[in-house]
């Protein structure tokens, strides 16, 4: 029964805030739109705040405080997923052909959760890079690369590791080509996807120096079903990792997969506020590979 | 010769349906470039630095954009008018 509870709880502040919020003429509770205001001013002064900067189009997520519910676990647990981009430095800004730019960014990861082998609190500081060539408008036209060295603190396993990662991928604009948008009647987006190849280097810090090189290949989709004129209800989306491990004496566990299913529910046709269930399933690269299975449920707040 | 704010938005609109995909008649200038229906993420933004860069040097190759001011928060259509419009009649 108590299981039945948490997403009816959940589901009736979600709505009720955004009944408050419709007599107010508004679409945001007021911390939300104070939470904005700042993230637009960080954003007008160098500085952004993403849910993570890994080089993928979780980029595109914001950074979020969610409170979660473990149904396998019947557990309940706070998850912390955030990233600043501090400046921001391009290199060759006479180029017609090339853009070139370089980032410092920090992360901090975390849950609540109180298994040790699903608990995640580590905090990363690196730099990122984005490079893409553009000779023409066909999407094989332009290639692009992101790029990232970090530094990182796992609290949990303490271990400290440098991470190089480069993933390459195309930039297209018209329907079926990576990266664009297929349109319904109101020119909303209703589906899109980005697939990437790259390599990844783990090296532990200290006397060891273990080290790990994968080949990664990932696959990410959203599907937006009920989007009309600027409004979407229901975000369905798909990021599959697969890992090909060339060498690996510091995580040991052979090739690698990843899997994390959403599906979010917007009553108010904004993505600001939500209901979000995520499946996640396979070895979690912000937690240095830990084999994880995890079935969650809770508000999204998008900031 | 210094294009007048037409030949400007012309331009920028062409640019911006190229990378968005959507028909030029469709982008309206109180467009923003990373909301509905644009939406338009990182890379598809690069790519529109690139577009303007270029349409930019071909008036007074001296001037450029940076990648920054096309990215920034709530940029929409009508600002890069204005601001290639202001920065090539400068």
């Amino acid at each position: 029964m108590k299981k039945l509870y948490t997403p009816v709880l959940l589901l009736i502040s979600t709505i009720s805030v955004y009944a408050q919020e419709a007599k107010i003429d508004t679409l945001q509770p007021k911390f939300v739109k104070q939470i904005n205001k700042a993230t637009t001013w960080l954003s007008d002064n160098g500085f952004q705040i993403r849910r993570t900067f890994d080089g993928s189009k979780n980029e595109s997520k914001p950074s979020g405080i969610s409170w979660n519910s473990d149904y396998e676990n019947k557990k309940f647990f706070n998850v912390i997923d955030a990233g600043i981009k501090l400046s921001q430095l391009e290199l060759f800004p006479n180029s017609v052909k090339v853009v070139l730019l370089f980032y410092p960014k920090v992360e901090w990861h975390r849950n609540t959760i109180t298994d040790e082998d699903k608990r995640k609190n580590n905090l990363t500081g690196g730099l990122n890079s984005e490079f893409i060539w553009s000779i023409g408008d066909k999407w094989y036209e332009n290639p692009y690369v992101t790029g990232s060295f970090d530094y990182k603190k796992d609290f949990v396993k303490d271990l400290k590791t440098t991470q190089t990662k480069g993933y390459f991928s195309f930039s297209g604009s018209k329907e079926g080509e990576p990266g664009a948008a297929v349109r319904n009647t109101t020119d909303d987006i209703v589906f899109r996807y980005y697939p990437y190849t790259g390599i990844e280097h783990y090296r532990s810090i200290g006397k060891t120096g273990q080290k790990a090189s994968m080949w990664a290949n990932r696959l990410y989709f959203e599907l937006y079903p009920l989007s009309r004129y600027g409004y979407k209800y229901i975000q369905l989306s798909a990021d599959f990792t697969y890992r090909k491990v060339f060498s690996d004496d510091l995580y040991n566990q052979g090739n690698l997969d990843w899997l994390v299913l959403s599906f979010n529910f917007y009553p108010g046709g904004s993505d600001k506020l939500g209901l979000g269930l995520d499946y996640s399933q396979g070895e979690d690269p912000t937690s240095n590979f830990i084999k994880t299975k995890l079935l969650a449920l809770g508000i999204k707040l998008k900031i | 010769m210094k294009p007048t704010r037409q030949e400007v938005a012309a331009a920028v609109i062409a640019a911006v349906a190229k990378v968005s995909g959507l028909q030029p008649e469709k982008i309206k200038e109180e467009y923003i470039l990373k909301e509905h229906p644009l939406k338009l993420d990182d890379q598809q933004l690069n790519r529109l630095t690139l577009k303007l860069r270029k349409y930019i040097k071909s008036v007074d190759s001296a001037k450029t954009i940076w990648a920054s001011t096309v990215q920034k928060s709530g940029q929409s259509v009508e600002g890069l008018i204005d601001y290639i419009f202001k920065l090539l009649n400068s």
